[in-house]
């Protein structure tokens, strides 16, 4: 009895294995997440848990560049289809998130990661794996470097923040003793590692190094000690709540700038008002990674974009951290011809050329021996309550790169 | 009747502790409940002062279903019980105690009159009257315990073996100062292992085994029969 | 060198923040024998009805105190009745666990209007600083001082002196003894809930333009409640305010005197070494043995 009933169950196995293998060779293309009219990118970035605060506006920004490609016909006849998952910051789960997208959804590249610990632990799975990996806004230096085929950014990583600020520094008159605020996490110390690294040359000397903690709601011993110590400068590179707890406090117990901060704070005015007005943040600079203030004219474009998919969501900096790279991305996309496959895509990556970074203020070029794709950033300040670039006493880096 | 009680089942969880229970306290009597350790004594107690759910059969107090009701509410109705574990308040002092026995709608006046009438029936504690709870010896406790509840002025008092671990001495008094109060119109229902003292007390006993009632009987016919109840103790 | 009296006032001028957050830990405790650990979350709730109140419904600043205040203690209330009631009984671990489950549960509900941004909370007074015998202070920070000290007091008479102070009291030092003589323990429950919420929700509104308006805003003010509230015994109304004081300063002077790297967890060095010399904390008696 038994004997006769293989033979039905066989044909049946066989038509399903014949269906599905149909259904997959339907599509011209034969690379992962390409279909006929679909491109499957995943993203991951922390969506839930404290930085769900940035995780969402920094995402928006790249989802609203990718909206708006399909809207505008897509790429080759293709769409681009955005798989996100969430990463909580947090290591364990950015992996686990990245290998969901990477197994269970065949994605075709990854662009993500907002949080550099989180961001960092997943390198190694998308060098192993070979899925095209375009970083979000983590800044960490060790996610892009050593260049690895398959890891890009478009955001300025910590070192080079770090550097530029020192750059700044140096190029004030009669300044000698820097004082120094800081958090104590990978990201403040990525970017302290080229600040101490920088320090280190002739005519500046560290005269007060305070910790700052994160979610610390009083800045009064940094800034006791740092009075003492009366420094010609202040860098603090902190995150923007605690940076303005340190203004409010430098405030009021009577600490005078200048105060350089990193583009973490970018937001010059929301700083202010958080510190308590616009006379709590006088004397105080930052890097900018993006090409200017949230409502200038260099911002419309973007602003309008954001707006246009993301109506609730209120423009500030780090909406527009994302975008860089997903203008890097579509470009290479397109560029990469209609046979579109992982190699095409990593080739066209890596000859990017002063690609327009949206709100960005650089031009991404990338190149096989450099990945991390946008380095120039401008010095921003308040001047009668706008935020200025720096323009004819600082000479911002080239802005080519 | 002042109390009746029919079928009553309860327990903890799984283990069921009373399994069928009845009795009755007639009005201004003393009923005593004898019975050997873990024989659920104080369970019943405690279902009947609403501190633990019944899970079956009927509570009548003066003439009115009051099974399932809060302990606050079976309070107001005037059945108050001086726990086994007395449960004085430790940090309060003696007065503060009695004070908190008579909290639910009193006015000053009041409370100080019934204090007095405590303080008459324990001088002790009116010696005692600012010391913290928890400093007081084991048959001060149960005096306080006693005052505490006679402070609400119940119509009903539930008694949960008041005169365990305590001075012969103090029990005699005890024993004087619960019979002074019945006959002062107060029902008492009462839970002892000292079967001398519950004759003594008592106008009907009750004995119970696991969980229900094996016998019962006016006190006066069973005055000789201690032997008996000793028994049925074990 | 750093001026001694400038930490001091700065030190009891967040140790008041934190005595709050220790009182409406140690009202809990002492009633329900749980550590609540949604405590935080409380406190950012308040501080979001506030916020809400002044920014949306323009309400004045006081006004918006009192709604935050009110609706915290509402907010207490409910928490008591539908999540904790029903399992008040279960053994203290699980109660520990609910608060827990509460805690992630406020942060999620929290960051789905609040999530994408964060808020500033504008103090009460334009002034950023006044000079006290020339030491510089906020207003924010001496509101903040005041509002413990009257706190302190008036939670005093109210146990002192008032029927549900009393049952309170009573329910805290034997439920079965309040049940005794009669008191509702499930309104007490509820009560010293929202009494707790509602000290709660005007630390978070106090605290909130020092610290900024985020769904995670109050986890730090937890910590440093809960070291004011180990330190204070955890049964000790005074013992709470006290502690918060303590650490307050203590994180003050560490970081003034010794370095800024360890401030933050330097009353907890403290409290490790209390709690080595004396066990039941600076104003904890030795458990009584329970009547
Ligand atoms: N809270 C409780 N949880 C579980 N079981 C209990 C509890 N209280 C009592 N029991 C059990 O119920 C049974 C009856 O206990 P109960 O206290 O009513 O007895 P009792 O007659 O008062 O005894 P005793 O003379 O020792 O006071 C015993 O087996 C006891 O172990
Ligand atoms: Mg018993």
């Amino acid at each position: 009895m038994k004997r006769y009933r293989i033979l039905p169950t066989s044909a049946l196995a066989l038509c399903a294995a014949l269906a599905l293998m149909g259904a997959r060779a339907a599509p011209a293309a034969a690379e992962e997440g390409v279909t006929a009219d679909t491109i499957r990118v995943g993203m991951f970035g922390p969506l839930t848990g404290p930085v769900s605060i940035y995780g969402y506006p920094i995402n928006d920004g790249a989802l609203a560049v990718y909206k708006a490609t399909n809207d505008a016909g897509g790429i080759n006849g293709r769409k681009i289809e955005v798989i996100q998952e969430d990463d909580a910051c947090d290591p364990a789960k950015s992996r686990a998130a990245v290998k969901k997208l990477i197994s269970r959804d065949h994605v075709f590249a990854i662009h993500g990661g907002s949080c550099s610990g989180a961001t960092f632990a997943t390198r190694d799975t998308m060098i192993d794996e070979e899925v095209p990996f375009m970083v979000m806004a983590a800044t960490l230096d060790k996610i892009s470097l050593p260049v690895n085929r398959y890891v890009y950014t478009t955001t300025p990583p910590g070192t080079s923040d770090g550097a530029e600020i020192v750059r700044f520094i140096r190029s004030m008159p009669n300044v000698k003793r820097v004082g120094i605020v800081r958090h104590v996490d990978e990201w403040a110390n990525a970017k302290m590692e080229s600040i101490n690294a920088s320090l280190e040359q002739p005519g500046l000397t560290v005269v007060a190094n305070e910790v700052l903690d994160r979610n610390a709601t009083d800045a009064t011993t940094q800034v006791l000690h740092l009075k003492a110590a009366k420094p010609d400068v202040v860098i603090f590179v902190t995150y923007p709540a605690e940076g303005a707890v340190f203004l409010r406090d430098a405030r009021k117990y009577d600490l005078a700038g200048p105060f350089i901060g990193t583009n973490g704070v970018t937001d010059l005015l929301d700083l202010a008002q958080r510190a308590g007005g616009l006379n709590a943040a006088t004397d105080v600079y930052a890097t900018a990674f993006v090409a200017g203030p949230v409502g200038s004219p260099a911002m419309a474009a973007s602003t309008a974009l954001l707006k246009k998919y993301y109506p609730d969501d209120r423009p500030q900096s780090v909406s527009f951290y994302g975008m860089s790279g997903a203008y890097a991305v579509v470009d290479a996309l397109r560029r990469a011809g209609p046979n579109l496959t992982r190699k095409a895509f990593l080739d066209a990556l890596e000859s990017t050329k002063n690609l327009p970074a949206g709100p960005a203020f650089c031009k991404i070029n990338i190149t096989p021996e450099n990945h991390q794709g946008c380095l120039a950033q401008q010095m921003w300040t308040l001047r009668d309550g706008k935020i200025v670039a720096l323009g004819e006493t600082w000479s911002p880096t080239n802005p080519t790169n | 009747m002042m109390l009746e009680v029919r079928d009553l089942t309860a327990g903890y969880g799984h283990l069921r502790v009373l399994r069928g229970l009845s009795l009755d306290v007639p009005e201004g009597g003393v009923v005593a409940l004898l019975g050997g350790n873990g024989a659920g004594k104080t369970t019943t107690m405690h279902v009947l002062a609403g501190l633990l759910a019944a899970s079956g059969g009927h509570i009548r107090f003066r003439g009115e279903s009051i099974r399932g009701l809060t302990s606050n509410r079976i309070f107001a109705r005037g059945m108050t019980l001086v726990a086994q574990s007395r449960q004085l308040f430790p940090e309060m002092t003696v007065r503060e105690n009695l004070e908190m026995g008579a909290l639910v709608a009193r006015t000053r006046r009041e409370i100080a009159k019934l204090t007095d009438e405590v303080f008459d029936l324990f001088p002790r504690l009116l010696e005692r009257v600012d010391n913290r709870a928890a400093s007081l010896s084991g048959g001060e406790q149960q005096m306080l315990a006693t005052g505490r509840a006679l402070m609400s002025r119940p119509s009903l008092l539930l008694l949960d073996e008041p005169t365990t671990g305590l001075a012969p001495i103090i029990v005699h008094e005890l024993g004087r100062i619960l019979r002074r109060l019945n006959e002062g119109g107060l029902t008492i229902l009462v839970v002892e292992q000292n079967v001398q003292m519950a004759l003594k007390l008592a106008d009907t006993v009750y004995v119970m085994r696991n969980g229900a009632v094996v016998m019962h009987a006016p006190a006066s016919e069973v005055q000789d029969s201690a032997e008996m109840f000793r028994s049925y103790l074990s | 060198m750093v001026n001694l009296l400038t930490l001091l006032v700065a030190g009891l001028a967040n140790g008041s923040l934190y005595a709050l957050v220790a009182l409406g830990l140690v009202l809990i405790y002492k009633t329900q024998d749980v550590v609540n650990f949604a405590h935080g979350e409380i406190l950012m709730a308040g501080a979001f009805i506030g916020f809400s109140a002044y920014t949306f419904l323009h309400l004045p600043y006081g006004w918006s105190l009192v709604a935050a205040v009110l609706l915290g203690g509402l907010l207490g209330a409910v928490i008591e009745r539908v999540a904790f009631r029903r399992v008040a009984n279960q053994h203290h671990i699980t109660l520990a666990m609910v608060t827990v489950g509460l805690s992630v549960l406020m942060k999620g509900l929290a960051r789905i209007p609040f999530g994408r941004d964060i808020n500033t909370y504008p103090p009460a007074f334009k002034a950023d600083r006044v000079v006290l015998w020339g030491i510089p202070i906020s207003p924010q920070h001496l509101l903040t001082i005041a509002m413990a000290a009257s706190l302190a007091v008036a939670l005093y008479l109210f146990f002192r002196f008032t029927a549900l102070g009393k049952k309170m009291r009573a329910t805290q030092q034997t439920i079965v003894g309040a049940q005794l003589v009669g008191i509702n323990t499930g309104n007490v429950f509820a009560s010293t809930w929202a009494l707790a919420a509602m000290i709660g929700a005007a630390a978070g509104v106090l605290a909130a333009p020092l610290s900024l308006l985020y769904p995670d805003m109050g986890t730090n003010f937890l910590l440093k409640g809960f070291a004011a509230a180990v330190l204070g015994g955890f049964e000790s109304v005074p013992g709470a305010i006290v502690g918060g004081f303590i650490v307050g300063v203590v994180e003050m002077l560490f970081g003034g005197f010794v370095s800024t790297v360890f401030q933050q967890v330097s009353a907890f060095f403290i409290i490790i070494l209390v709690l080595f010399l004396k066990p039941d904390g600076l104003f904890g008696r030795r458990a009584l043995a329970r009547v």
